[in-house]
This record gives structure tokens, sequence and C-alpha cells, in this order.
């Protein structure tokens, strides 16, 4: 593993009363082997001194997920005195343990859409997403994409791909942010670490403004509501 | 309505589940026994007892059966305990049990292997003693016959995609069935 990439900044040891905790739920989601354990299995590496708790795989002994990956990483954030505690969690994509993936998507903040870069996986692509969209409609989930396997022979353009998902053709949300990332997930190259690294902590800057901003609204209204006007 | 591909519950290891089930109801006073299914670690199902309770889905109790292995294996590991018997879940009515029965062999390859489980539902009442005390009488017959079964053999050494495949099929087998026992009604 290479040490040259750049990690985000080691933070410096905080006093632990002064320290508040935000604890997140990210998923990935997305059709069987297109590479949520992989990304999982990287984002280990990339983010190894944050790292608080072990994690577990129940897999097959194909390594297909059977139930679920999970693993805990603590970020301290500096400025904010917020600690944010992260459970990084992957579902099945296969079709036979479809009943499984409603349980684990409960409670997510933010979901990662990994979908393959093979033609012949469009329709299971699509399928697997407007599945995700629809468990996700209500709770307007933030969602970003990581189109992976780009090192296929055979991958789609990304042109096609957002033409076909009927994502914005500019690949950016409505909040200016990027919608699409390009990923090789099984590669240990930095630059292609560098790229999931992003496009994790793009979607944790997401969910965490959300929830601040949420926990705002709930104190003001409290303030509210008790009387202070 | 047939909701179990009759390959799954007329096969030698089936006819064992049955046993089974019909001694624990002669035996047992209290708590009646739901299902049984025989999968291997990979949730693939190769058998189940013929009255199979209907509002159950035979292969999502296969998925969490194996998954509830899974998560007692990764617990083994944690505590560095020997070998895992059992694991049990207890809802409010009911009582759900992953039970080890143990290893197949697939092929000459020593890794090439398979742990088997016995998973079991029922009643909350039901009468635990007897039912383990069953489980563990059982295993190593199941054990035998599924090891001298070429069909469960090649069922438990499909790729995931050979399965997924193999599991249309047997859907295919269900829906025909279904019907054409409409056809007969008519
Ligand atoms: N070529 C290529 N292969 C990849 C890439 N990422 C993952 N793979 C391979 O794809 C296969 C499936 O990867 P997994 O990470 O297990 O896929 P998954 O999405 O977790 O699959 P399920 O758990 O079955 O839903 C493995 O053999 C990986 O090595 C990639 O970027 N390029
Ligand atoms: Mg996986």
């Amino acid at each position: 593993m290479s040490n040259s990439m750049s990690q985000p900044p080691t933070p410096a040891p905080t006093s632990e009363a002064l320290v508040r905790l935000l604890q997140i739920k990210l998923l990935f989601w997305g059709p069987g082997e297109a590479g949520k354990t992989t990304t999982y299995y990287r984002l280990q590496e990339i983010f190894q001194r944050f790292q608080v708790s072990e994690g577990f795989s129940i897999a097959t002994t194909d390594e297909r997920t059977l139930w679920n990956d999970s693993v805990h990483f603590r970020f301290p954030m500096i400025p904010s005195k917020l600690d944010v505690v992260v459970n990084v969690a992957t579902t099945t994509g296969q079709e036979r343990f479809l009943s499984t993936r409603e349980y684990i998507l409960q409670n997510a903040d933010g979901v990662v859409f990994v979908g393959d870069s093979s033609w012949g996986k469009i329709e299971e692509n699509l399928r697997s997403f407007e599945e995700l969209l629809h468990f996700t409609k209500r709770s307007a989930t933030p969602i970003v994409i990581q189109l992976n396997k780009r090192d296929l022979p055979d991958a789609i353009a990304l042109t096609d791909f957002l033409n076909e998902m009927d994502l914005p053709d500019n690949n950016q949300g409505t909040a200016g942010t990027q919608v699409v990332y390009e990923t090789i997930a099984s590669s240990l190259l930095p630059k292609e670490k560098h790229t999931i690294q992003r496009l994790f902590i793009g979607l944790l800057e997401t969910v965490v403004r959300r929830n601040m901003v949420n926990t705002r609204r709930k104190f003001q209204t409290k303030q509210n509501t008790g009387g202070v006007k | 309505m047939a909701t179990i591909p009759d390959q799954l519950r007329s096969n030698a290891v089936a006819t064992l589940l049955d046993e089974l089930r019909v001694k624990y109801g002669k035996l047992s006073r209290t708590g009646k026994l739901y299902g049984l299914i025989v999968a291997d670690q990979d949730a693939k199902v190769l058998a189940a007892n013929t009255f199979f309770h209907h509002k159950l889905n035979y292969w999502d109790v296969g998925a969490i059966g194996a998954a509830l292995y899974g998560v007692g294996k990764q617990a083994r590991d944690f505590f560095q305990a020997q070998d895992l018997d059992r694991a049990t879940l207890i809802f409010g009515d009911f009582m759900f049990f992953t039970h080890i029965i143990g290893t197949v062999s697939l092929g000459e390859n020593p890794n090439q292997t398979r742990e088997l489980i016995l998973i079991s539902i029922g009643e909350r009442n039901i009468n635990l003693g007897l039912v383990v005390m069953l489980m563990q009488k059982f295993a190593p017959r199941i054990l035998h016959q599924v090891e001298h079964d070429e069909k469960a053999r090649n069922q438990m050494r499909m790729s995931e995609s050979e399965f997924t495949h193999h599991l249309e099929d047997l859907k295919k087998q269900l829906f025909s069935l279904t019907e054409s026992s409409i056809g007969g009604i008519i």
C-alpha cells in the first residue's frame, strides 16, 4: 500500500469532554458483483488510522455478500469540535438475498450507488438504482454514484451512462456537486484510491452538513416552543 | 398451492426431515414445529420438509439461517471460542435455530468444503431440549445422505450465476405446476 497519497490531516488530541459526537451510517448499494465489497476494503486501507472497529463481512464461500459488510470509523473534525462516527456498510447485490437489502438500508444517512461499467450490466444497474430510489424516496437520503470497473474493455462511456440512468448531462447535482465518480476499486494505484476517497468525503460532508442543519433546526424549535421569544 | 419445488421436498434428505418432524410431534406435548430446512453455509437450500409452513418463504428462511451462521462464526472468532454448535433467534411468538450439522467435501481439493446447516422454526413454546436432541441425532444421517447425493453436491458446487439459472428453472417448475393444477380444476 502506498503512503504517498494525500490523507485527511491527522487529528490533534482533543479533550473528550469538549467533543460532540455525530453518528452516521453510509451504505453501499448496487447490483451483484459491481464492486461494493472491494470499495469497502479500499476504504479500510485509505482511512486505516480512523478505523475503530474490526469490521465484519457475512459472505458466501465465493465472497458474494450474503448479509452485509460493516465497519466503523471515527473522524475528528477539529474546528467544529465534532467527532463523526461513521458506520460504513454494504448490502448484497444478489437477487436471491433481495429481501435482506431493505433492512440494511434502514437508517442510512447517505448512500453510494455502485454501478457496473460493463455494457451488459446496464439493465441490472437500472433495476437496482430504481429499487434504491424507491426505498429512499421518503427520507430524501443523499446519494452519490460510483461508476466502477472503468478498466473493463467494454466499459460504457460516461455520457451514455448518464443518459441511460436519466442523470444530469453535466454530471452535477442541484447543489453543484459531482454526481458520478468513475472508479477502479480493484486498483491499488494512489490515483484510483484518491477518487474513492474524494467520493466518500464528498458524501460524508453532505450528510454531516445536513445533520448539523437538522440539529440546529430542532434546537431552534425547542427554543421557540420553550418560550424564549 | 405448491410453494416449494418438488425437487427440494421429495428428496432423501427431505424424507429425513419429515421423519424428524413426526418424531418431534409424537414426543412433544407443546409447541409446534413449523418447518425444517437443510442448506449449506452459502444459503443454498438443499431440502425442506413436506409440510413446511405455507406462510414462510423457504428461500428467505435459508438466507437468514445462513446469515445467522455467518454472524455466529464471526463471533466465534471474536471470542476465540471453539466450534459453533447453534445460533438462535427468539421472537415474541416463535423461535428460529441454525444448527451446524457438519462439513461436506465437494472435491479432491481440501478447501472445497461446505458446512451444512439445519434450520428449524417453531412456536415460541417449542420443546427446546427435544428439538436439540433430535437435531443432534439426525445430523449424522443428514450429513451422510448429502455426501451421497450427487444432485445436492452439484448444487453446492454451482457458481452464483449458475445457481441463479438453476433457481429460475425451479421457479418455472413451480409456475407450471400451479398453472396445470388450475387447468385441472377448470
Ligand atoms: N475489473 C474490475 N474488477 C473489479 C473492480 N472492482 C471489483 N472488481 C471485481 O469484481 C468482483 C466482485 O466484487 P465485489 O466487491 O465482491 O462485488 P460486490 O458488489 O460486493 O458483490 P455482491 O456482494 O455479490 O453484491 C470481484 O472479483 C472484484 O475483484 C474494478 O474496478 N475492475
Ligand atoms: Mg459484496
